[in-house]
């Protein structure tokens, strides 16, 4: 009788309710627990966001590498709401419309926010984008980014509107369209304005003699082809010899003549040898002059002292010609 | 008694059944609040930050996007200097400006970070010193690095290379003292000598001079580009200081050892090319480097490094360098 006295006892104990937290109960917390946590870094990252952009802010305006961007266009660009899944035109304007605004016509560092935000369009929106290039001048910044907006299905859209927007050239070139209006890009080439841009794709272009004429000349006659020279050493039945004097009597005086310099003095140009050391020993200038100074050795054999290379220059100049064979100058006796 | 065991047992066993079973009413309302507080979180967070839902609001670069690498917060967190500051203090935020510049990109120089180094005042070269490689703009810093401050940087010029322009500034570059602490830099500092690359070939005058900076090619370690710099002078002969040099540190280690192979792989050393193809690869330029070795084929430079290993392994034995382009061909392959 007693056993069942203390078994009921217990029986009116678990009625009474014994309550503990259960398994579920505890996932439950935790859960909330959770939560919670995940606001508060959001909101700890948002606060320092704010705080990152004000100090940023504080150096009043953030250099661009070509130009500045004032505080409050900086906060308008960290404002602008991202894109939709699916956005439609009008979205996709008015993001890039804001995103112009607030940057401004300049140029900015490959890979900065304002062309990731511009980036972030991706392609298929082609058509939507052309308006903003048209008449050359308020998109700088999305001129930077386009080659990579542009879809595989823009081919013709591209091709349409290649003399009108020239910077679609890069784009063409980049899908493999190039060839389909090798002319028209030939002629982009040749304007100045995207020349830099389109020179490391040029390769692609260059199939027939014709075309080596084509950029062999542009080479020679125009500033700021500087960079096509590794594309030109590498054609077939070139006179190097030829090409370097002659880039040198016309570049000589241009913005690029360190470049053309080099090269010249390299394949024996004594008049551009003088340039280069003259050059190169000059404070003001020595950047312009990057790795001539390996190269002074090896067309001199000389240490690289400015009193000692100039001495021997000024008295040899009339009787140095370049021995083929050891590529360093040497003097006619 | 057994008995009374017993039913104690089942006494528990009921009440713990029964904890379980029951939900705590007490718990119940604990999770309530906690998912109102939550709410209120949620809330709170839409009031108050003006980039939810911005198009960048996924970005952790710590520029800040600005494309320049500089942590702007991490410098505005940086405690000011006392009037004046003592050793560690300056040690401390010299640390702590260097940490907020970590990942600036190449190049990349401020005017800010100047003003900031000014403020530790004149005197604190010892501390300075070992931040100058990148805090660059000490030079810049008004007061910081004075003439009277040369002969200290001199002494400091082999283990911190990087305070050459500074000295170069009142020196000037043919400076005997300069010249001298230049070679001993070279003689001592066995890390990094690279901030002295390009002054390099201006102390180069006599044959004596020239023949020393060999030696550190074959030597040291961190003389590694010397002979990209010095195989044009007439009296050095590239492949036989190459070989001499691999030969000398054949027992270095496996870094220094990769350094090394890397400034040879152009002058047909096999050893320096199986050497990076199978130890080495970590580094981007190390990688270019060694697929620019092969004339074939397009596709080993612009794939992956695998493929450059790969392009290797399978044709080992017919991989034959050629001086005249630098570069190993396949035996009686296309390229012929």
């Amino acid at each position: 009788m007693r056993y069942v006295t203390i078994a009921f006892s217990g029986l009116l104990l678990l009625g009474a309710g014994c309550a503990a937290p259960g398994p579920g109960q505890y996932d439950k917390i935790a859960q909330q627990l959770e939560d919670i946590n995940k606001n508060l870094s959001a909101m700890t990252r948002s606060y320092e966001d704010y705080n990152r952009l004000l100090a940023a802010a504080e150096q009043n305006a953030v250099e661009t590498g070509t130009g500045v961007i004032g505080r409050e266009n900086l906060y308008m660009l960290r404002r602008i709401r991202k894109l939709p899944a699916k956005p439609t035109d009008q979205q996709i304007r008015q993001y890039v419309e804001k995103i112009l605004a607030a940057a401004g016509d300049t140029y900015f560092p490959e890979n900065s926010l304002p062309l990731r935000m511009l980036r972030a369009v991706g392609p298929e929106h082609l058509e939507v984008l052309l308006p903003f290039l048209k008449g050359g001048e308020g998109a700088l910044l999305l001129e930077q980014v386009l080659p990579d907006l542009v879809a595989p299905g823009d081919k013709a859209l591209v091709l349409e509107h290649l003399k009108e927007i020239p910077v679609l050239a890069v784009a063409a070139i980049r899908q493999g369209w190039g060839n389909d209006a090798k002319n028209e890009i030939f002629e982009i080439l040749e304007d100045a304005k995207y020349r830099s841009r389109l020179i490391p794709y040029a390769k692609t272009l260059v199939q027939t003699p014709a075309d080596r004429e084509r950029i062999v000349n542009l080479y020679i006659q125009q500033p700021n082809s500087s960079g096509l020279y590794p594309m030109i050493r590498e054609f077939p039945d070139i006179d190097v010899l030829s090409i370097n004097n002659r880039a040198w009597a016309r570049q000589k005086e241009g913005p690029e003549a360190a470049q053309y310099a080099m090269r010249a003095a390299e394949t024996g140009n004594v008049e551009a040898l003088g340039y280069l050391i003259n050059g190169y020993f000059d404070r003001n200038r020595e950047k312009v002059f990057d790795g001539a100074d390996i190269l002074l050795i090896k067309l001199t054999g000389l240490p690289l002292d400015r009193k000692i290379m100039n001495d021997w220059y000024q008295g040899n100049k009339d009787k140095l010609y370049i021995d083929e064979k050891s590529g360093r100058f040497s003097t006619i006796e | 008694m057994t008995k009374l065991m017993n039913s104690a047992f089942c006494v528990m066993v009921c009440v713990l059944c029964g904890c379980t079973q029951q939900p705590d009413p007490n718990m119940e309302r604990t999770i309530s609040l906690l998912g109102e507080i939550n709410g209120q979180l949620e809330k709170m967070h839409c009031r108050t930050n003006p980039f939810l839902d911005a198009a960048c609001a996924d970005e952790t670069d710590a520029s800040y996007g600005w494309g320049d690498g500089i942590d702007y917060l991490a410098l505005e967190r940086i405690e000011p200097l006392s009037s004046a500051p003592v050793g560690e203090d300056v040690t401390r935020y010299l640390q702590s400006l260097a940490d907020a510049v970590r990942n600036r990109k190449p190049g990349v120089s401020s005017p800010r970070i100047a003003e900031m180094v000014a403020k530790i005042g004149p005197g604190h070269l010892k501390e300075l010193a070992p931040f100058w490689d990148r805090l660059p703009e000490a030079g810049a810093a008004a007061g910081v690095f004075r003439k009277e401050d040369v002969e200290e940087a001199l002494e400091r010029l082999p283990r911190y290379p990087a305070l050459y322009e500074a000295i170069r500034h009142y020196e000037g570059e043919e400076s005997p003292r300069l010249k001298a602490a230049f070679f001993r830099a070279f003689e001592e500092n066995q890390d990094d000598l690279s901030a002295l690359s390009g002054a390099m070939l201006a102390y180069i005058k006599t044959p004596e001079d020239l023949e020393f900076f060999a030696d550190c090619y074959r030597k040291n370690p961190a003389a590694c580009f010397v002979l990209e710099k010095i195989k044009y002078f007439p009296a050095v002969d590239e492949n036989k200081l190459a070989a001499e040099a691999w030969l000398v540190r054949d027992r270095d280690t496996l870094h220094n050892r990769l350094r090394l192979a890397e400034t040879q792989l152009k002058l047909g050393n096999p050893e320096a090319l199986a050497l990076v193809i199978n130890r080495g690869g970590e580094s981007a330029a190390q990688r270019l480097k060694t697929a620019e070795c092969f004339w074939e084929p397009e596709a080993a430079r612009a794939a992956s490094w695998e493929a450059v290993v790969e392009y290797y392994r399978a044709n080992r034995e017919l991989l034959v360098f050629e001086p005249q382009r630098k570069m190993y061909i396949i035996r009686n392959g296309v390229e012929q």
